[in-house]
Order: C-alpha cells, then sequence, then structure tokens
C-alpha cells in the first residue's frame, strides 16, 4: 500500500512538472500541450466569445428562456428578438457543447438562471462527439469550480484531465480576471449570450457524406439532462436549429438522429422540433458557413422559434403572455423570408 | 462443445484412422461456422454476379449476423486442439471448463495470440503464487504495449484513415507516406495488442506466446513471416503447409502449396479480394525469391555486396520492407479498384507542394498544425524503432532493469506521461479485431 501510495504520488508530482513546461511553451497562439492534445480553445474566449457569455451567467438573473447547446445555438437564438416579444433569455451554449457538457452546464446554472423554459439544441454532429471540444473551451474559458471537475472526468479521455491539470497546474499564476475577451471582426457579442455574425466565410463546402455514429453516452446525458428539468418542473423544448442544405445532405442516416432524439422526447414526454430545414432560409443569405446562421438567419429562424412555442400549448403556458411587437424590416430579409415574418405576425394565430 | 466431444471421443480410440471420422467432424463444424459468419456474403455477391451475367435467376439472401468478435482467432485454436489430439500430441481434455477456459482465455481471446493447447492447455493446472517480479514485468509488458497502440498506432492511424479513405484527393507523397504509416500503424496496433495480452496473462501467471519478432528487420520475405504474426504463420506451416507435403514435395508442388498457403492465410484476415490478393503476392514473394536464389546470388557476387555483408544486410532489409509495404497497399485499400488506384497515384507527386499536401492528411485547413502533428507521428515511429533495434543485441527491459532505481523510475515515468499526453484518445479500436 505504502508503495502504491509512494508510486502514486510521485508520479502525480511528474506529471504535473510536465504538463506545466508543457503548457508554459507557447508556439503562436498556442502551448506545446494544446497543439499536442488539439486543444483548439482560446485563452480569451475565442469566437464564441465563451469567457464573457460565462462571467455574465455568474450575475444574470432569473429568465424565461434558457438555451443550451453548441456554436450552433450560439448563433441561433437572437436574445434580440426574443426581449422584443417580452421574454428575457440566456444562451448558455459553447464551442461543441454536447448533451453531456450541457448536462453539468445546466447542473450548476439552473437554479441560478431559474428558467421556464430550456431550449435543447442538439445536432447530429455533437451526438457523435464525446464532449472533449466543449470541455477544452469551457476549461479556459470559466471559473474554476467543481463542475469543470465533473465534466472532466465524465468526458472520459485523459486529455481532458491533462487540461484541467494544466488548468489548476497555473491557476495561481494566471486566474481568470487577468484575461481579457479578444473580439473578432463582423461578430459580436451580445449580452445575454448571443452571438451576433455579420461574415460570410462561404468557400466550397467539403465535408464528404458520411454516416454519423450516435455515441450512446450523449444519449445518455440528454436523457439525464431531460430528467434534471423534469424534477424541477421546468418545460423543455428539444431542437435541431436550421442547417444548410449541403451540410444535411452530408449526413447518410439523418432519419436515425432525428429518430433517436424523438424515441427519447416521448419516452421523457417532452417537445421535440427539427428545424433543421423549411424555414424560408437558405445558405446564400442566412449563413455566415456551412455551419452557423448568420444575423439575418438567427433573426428570422428566432421569430419562426417564438411563433413555434406560442403555438404550442404546453410550452406557452409556462411563458409569460406574448407582447407583439411590431417590427421594422431589416434590409437583408429577402421576400421568401417576408412570407415568414407575416405569418408569424398574423394576429389571427 | 462439438471439438470438446470430438476430442473426447478420439481420446477413447486408439488408432489414428478410427479417429479421423471424429477429426473431420469437428473441423466441418468449425470450418462451417467460420464460413457462415465470415466467408458467406462474399462469396454469395461473387455467386450473384457470375449468374447475373448468365442472366441466371440467382436470389440467395445475404446473412445478416454480426461478426464474433475473434472469431477467427479461437477457430483455429480450437482446430488446432482436435488436430492435436488426433495426432496423438496431447490428451482429450476432460474437464469441460478448463476447455471453455483454453478456448475463451480473456487475454487472447479476440485478437490472438493464437496458443497452442499443448502450451497453454498445461498452465492451468500448475498452481499459481504472488510473485512481485513476475507481476511487474507483465505490466511493463503491458505498458510498453500500450505506448505502442495509443502513442504510435492511433496516432498514425488518424493520417492513414484520411488518407487511405478519402485516396481520390491526396496525390502520391502523401498517399506513399500514409502507407509507410500504415505498416508502422498495424505493426504498432497488432504487436501492441499481443504485448497487453502477454503482459496481463504474465501478470496472472501465464505464459504467452511471442507473436512478433522486430519483422520490419527482415532480410527476406520468408524470414519475415518468421517474425511476423509468428502464432499465425506457425499455425499455418504446421497445420497446413506441411501436411500438404511441405518442401518434401516437387518443386512445382511445394511453389502450388506456398500459394495456397498464403492466399488461405490472406482470406484469413478478412472476407475480401484485396486480403486475398495480398496473400497471393506474398506467396509469389517466396516463390519468386526461391525461384531466383542462385541468380541473386551471384548477382551480388558480382555487385561486390558479399564483401560487404553489414551493407549487404542494410539493403535486404530496405528491400524486403519494400516488398512489404507494395503488398499492404491491397491489405489497406477497401477495394481492388481503390488499391490500383492508389499505386498507379504514387508516381503523381507534386514537388513544389509537397510538404502542404502531406500535412493536409492531417489538417486539410491548417497545414501548420497538420506539420506540428506530422512531426509528432514520425518522432513517435523513431523512437519505437529506436527501441526495437537497441533490442536487437539484448532485451531493453533488462537494460532498464539494471540501471540505477532513479533512472528505472524516470523510464517507466516516461512511457506513462507519453500516453497519457501523447496519446490519440479517439476510441480507436485494434485493427485486427476485424479479423
Amino acid at each position: 500500500m505504502k508503495r502504491i501510495f509512494k508510486f502514486s504520488s510521485g508520479f502525480l508530482a511528474v506529471h504535473l512538472v510536465t504538463i506545466a513546461i508543457l503548457s508554459n511553451i507557447q508556439i503562436r497562439d498556442y502551448s506545446l500541450l494544446q497543439l499536442i492534445t488539439h486543444d483548439n480553445s482560446m485563452s480569451g474566449g475565442g469566437g464564441g466569445y465563451t469567457q464573457l457569455r460565462f462571467r455574465e451567467a455568474e450575475h444574470y438573473g432569473p429568465v424565461d428562456i434558457l438555451f443550451v447547446g453548441s456554436s450552433r445555438g450560439i448563433m441561433a437564438f437572437d436574445v434580440d428578438e426574443f426581449s422584443r416579444n417580452g421574454l428575457r433569455t440566456f444562451n448558455l451554449g459553447s464551442t461543441g457543447q454536447c448533451p453531456l457538457n450541457s448536462y453539468f452546464l445546466l447542473e450548476n446554472f439552473v437554479d441560478r438562471l431559474n428558467p421556464r423554459l430550456v431550449v435543447f439544441e442538439s445536432n447530429c454532429l455533437t451526438l457523435e462527439s464525446d464532449g472533449l471540444e466543449s470541455f477544452f473551451d469551457l476549461n479556459r474559458n470559466m471559473n474554476m469550480s467543481e463542475v469543470l471537475v465533473k465534466m472532466a472526468w465524465a468526458v472520459e479521455n485523459p486529455h481532458a484531465l491533462t487540461a484541467l491539470a494544466s488548468r489548476l497546474v497555473w491557476l495561481p499564476v494566471q486566474p481568470m480576471e487577468k484575461n481579457k475577451q479578444c473580439t473578432f471582426p463582423g461578430i459580436k457579442y451580445i449580452e445575454g449570450g448571443f452571438i451576433k455574425a455579420e461574415i460570410n466565410n462561404k468557400k466550397e463546402f467539403e465535408d464528404k457524406a458520411r454516416i454519423i455514429k450516435i455515441n450512446p453516452r450523449q444519449l445518455e446525458y440528454l436523457d439525464k439532462s431531460l430528467k434534471l428539468l423534469k424534477e424541477r418542473n421546468i418545460s423543455v423544448l428539444l431542437t435541431i436549429v436550421p442547417e444548410t442544405i449541403e451540410q444535411k445532405n452530408s449526413f447518410s442516416n439523418y432519419e436515425e438522429i432525428i429518430n433517436a432524439l424523438d424515441s427519447l422526447s416521448k419516452v421523457r414526454t417532452t417537445s421535440f422540433i427539427d428545424f433543421s430545414s423549411n424555414q424560408g432560409l437558405n445558405s446564400r443569405n442566412h449563413f455566415c458557413d456551412f455551419h452557423h446562421l448568420n444575423a439575418a438567419g438567427a433573426e428570422l429562424f428566432s421569430r419562426h422559434l417564438i411563433n413555434y412555442i406560442y403555438t404550442t400549448e404546453e410550452l406557452s403556458t409556462v411563458l409569460p403572455e406574448r407582447k407583439l411587437l411590431l417590427v421594422q424590416k431589416p434590409a437583408y430579409v429577402n421576400s421568401d423570408s417576408l412570407i415568414l415574418i407575416r405569418t408569424i405576425h398574423d394576429p389571427a394565430m | 462443445m462439438v471439438d470438446y466431444l470430438a476430442a473426447l471421443r478420439m481420446g477413447k480410440l486408439e488408432h489414428q484412422p478410427s479417429r479421423r471420422k471424429w477429426l473431420v467432424l469437428s473441423l466441418c463444424a468449425n470450418l462451417a461456422l467460420l464460413f457462415a459468419f465470415k466467408y458467406f456474403n462474399l462469396f454469395n455477391e461473387a455467386a450473384r454476379a457470375v449468374f447475373q451475367s448468365m442472366n441466371t435467376f440467382y436470389d440467395v439472401p445475404a446473412f445478416g449476423m454480426l461478426l464474433p468478435v475473434g472469431i477467427s482467432f479461437y477457430t483455429f485454436q480450437t482446430m488446432s486442439y482436435t488436430i492435436d489430439v488426433y495426432r496423438g500430441k496431447l490428451p482429450a481434455e476432460r474437464h469441460l471448463g478448463m476447455f471453455a477456459l483454453y478456448v475463451s482465455f480473456f487475454p487472447q481471446l479476440v485478437a490472438g495470440p493464437i496458443e497452442r493447447s499443448t502450451d497453454l492447455l498445461p498452465q492451468f493446472y500448475k498452481v499459481k503464487f504472488y510473485d512481485r517480479e513476475r507481476v511487474l514485468d507483465g505490466l511493463k509488458i503491458m505498458l510498453w504495449g500500450f505506448f505502442k497502440k495509443i502513442v504510435v498506432a492511433d496516432r498514425l492511424a488518424v493520417y492513414v484513415n484520411a488518407v487511405y479513405n478519402n485516396s481520390g484527393d491526396f496525390t502520391g507523397g502523401p498517399l506513399i507516406l500514409a502507407t509507410y504509416f500504415f505498416a508502422f500503424q498495424v505493426y504498432c496496433d497488432f504487436s501492441g495488442y499481443s504485448d497487453i495480452a502477454i503482459g496481463a496473462a504474465r501478470v496472472m501467471g501465464y505464459q504467452l506466446t511471442n507473436n512478433f519478432n522486430r519483422p520490419f528487420l527482415s532480410t527476406s520475405i520468408s524470414e519475415f513471416w518468421k517474425r511476423w504474426h509468428i502464432t499465425l504463420s506457425s499455425w499455418f506451416k504446421d497445420y497446413l503447409y506441411i501436411p500438404l507435403g511441405g518442401n518434401r514435395v516437387s518443386q512445382l508442388r511445394k511453389y502450388a502449396n506456398l500459394c495456397i498457403v498464403f492466399i488461405l492465410c490472406g482470406l484469413w484476415h478478412g472476407a475480401n479480394w484485396t486480403f486475398m490478393i495480398w496473400g497471393a503476392i506474398q506467396g509469389i514473394y517466396l516463390v519468386f525469391s526461391s525461384l531466383t536464389k542462385q541468380i541473386r546470388e551471384k548477382l551480388h557476387r558480382l555487385m561486390g555486396l558479399t564483401k560487404h555483408p553489414r551493407l549487404h544486410q542494410y539493403l535486404k532489409v530496405i528491400v524486403t520492407f519494400h516488398l512489404v509495404l507494395f503488398s499492404l497497399v491491397f491489405f489497406r485499400a477497401s477495394s481492388l479498384g481503390s488499391a490500383i488506384n492508389i499505386l498507379g497515384q504514387f508516381t503523381n507527386i507534386s514537388w513544389p507542394t509537397l510538404v502542404g499536401d502531406i500535412a493536409a492528411g492531417f489538417y486539410p485547413k491548417s497545414p501548420g498544425r497538420g506539420l506540428f502533428d506530422l512531426v509528432l507521428a514520425v518522432g513517435a515511429v523513431l523512437v519505437m524503432e529506436a527501441v526495437q533495434l537497441y533490442q536487437r543485441n539484448r532485451g531493453i527491459q533488462h537494460y532498464i532493469d539494471e540501471k540505477p532505481r532513479w533512472v528505472r523510475w524516470a523510464a517507466h515515468y516516461a512511457i506513462i506521461i507519453a500516453i497519457v499526453v501523447l496519446g490519440n484518445f479517439n476510441h480507436t479500436e485494434f485493427f485486427y479485431f476485424q479479423f
């Protein structure tokens, strides 16, 4: 026993020193450790503005709607549009956030943010993931807490524990308060966790058609999240946000993914809606790349979502009464989209 | 159960001819199961194609059952058991539990080594005691196996899969590099698994057969097969090649036997024509090597290579390695057409953009990061090969064990930390699990 303890403590000490050295050798924007472990996260919060979002989350009061999910969700739910409808919202998303990450974030923030409704964004890629990408992002940009330790363990990838150890080793020297959120031209952070993208990064769609292999642990954590929210009497809407036709066609077994989410939502008696297509949005005008909505797309989609929520009895009853405000037509809205707006603002609805 | 009962029956019969029907029953049962699970669909598709070409109706449905993991390994293991009982090499195992343990001994169940009943069964009857040195030895062997699998094989697999799965998108440079990487990937993957199996068995007090002996340092193809997947090649030698006549038949028959054995060896690896071609290439190499032996020796003398034995040795190693490499294109490619296209692309190298093209295999969108991963992958291979080269003279484990305590600890820590930090943990399965 004594030998095992000596070996373990010796190994831990050497391991931490190695990690400290590797994380302090900087090559351009990343440390050597990050390059080895494929940790793409930036200490300044990155393009997902994770640092600003989670600083804000610490002090944000009760909300009507809480969003969780990946960067697709961060860029899809336009908080301004929701507030124009009298709804206070917050987006608790991060890069590549999958149900596993969302579960631990909900566990930590749901009581503080006290939402009436949680919109749980999920998609093919996050259901396939192990949760490491989001963990890397959160680990560098969230305040150190028990959530990160639990998440690192749950990800079941030694690189998560290595990244956590790196953070702990340098925490006394580089506390989070010293970091500044970096900014990116054309990508704005809007209070409430929304990322408004007014850029166009579309070149050529390069993803090959492939079969998505669902990671069963993601379904397990999605189920746990739904259970956690149900225990607190919080309504949930499980959803897939709009996708470009190119991206959607690249998933050979898209129906299988939808069926998996649909079955799970039925078991947990949760609303599920797939918004991935037919929202009057198109790749050219409403997406900033082949994966994420741009500002125009987010605004139109958010109107559509609000309309859906208020026309779905089990969701609308938990929210305050809708305040319809007349919205001026933004310059970038095309004629296809106008049909959608008119439908939404039809007083008969 | 068929093997267990057939062996029991054979054990009760004194003369080999009377045992034969039980052996035939056992072999038929094993091969029928293997055929049904692994090869039926391949031959069914081939038959369908033949009938269609003759405009004849053919409607035999595909066999939709999942392939049981490790079926090729334990089928061969049980077949060797019944053949050994038939030959009178060992008595039939009466204890059903011991026999079941022999068939399903967990360290080597899914990917070998294919253990002979004469070696493994008697070990189950020996009482085991805790021996600290033995346990530590086993753990060290496992550690090295994990290094080979997680740090080398899985890191190389990222590149190999990216390039081979999209071979049409890459030029000759990345394809050639991916083929080199694949050689080391498949070696580290399989020998890494063997090390883990051998180490795990050692911890529990069992001795398994060594499956690899630095195969890429072989000086000929026949030597390569004495060093690569040793338990499979010796199985084929003892239970197929020698019964077919071995070296005691005419030259022509011997060559035919070699080709048959290696085509079946290829087929053992998987139900795909690519594996059969890979096996056939090995057979052709051996036949060609035998046919040209005298000419080559004469040529070597003329070139003066015999005066420089070390240089001669190095050249033989390089040539053998590249012959193996060529055949591995068929082993890895998804289809025959793909293998031929890849070989055709080998000469299509764009020199001005070579480094960028190669790095794109790792990170198409960021050649800089791709280059970094490439350096790590090559570094991992070099470390592994340096250890292999050192082991040519003596075991590195003994070398480390003789050093002061701090050196020993540092070496073991370094391997653990390399696994934790440099390892690829994207749940890549062992390559040989598919067989």
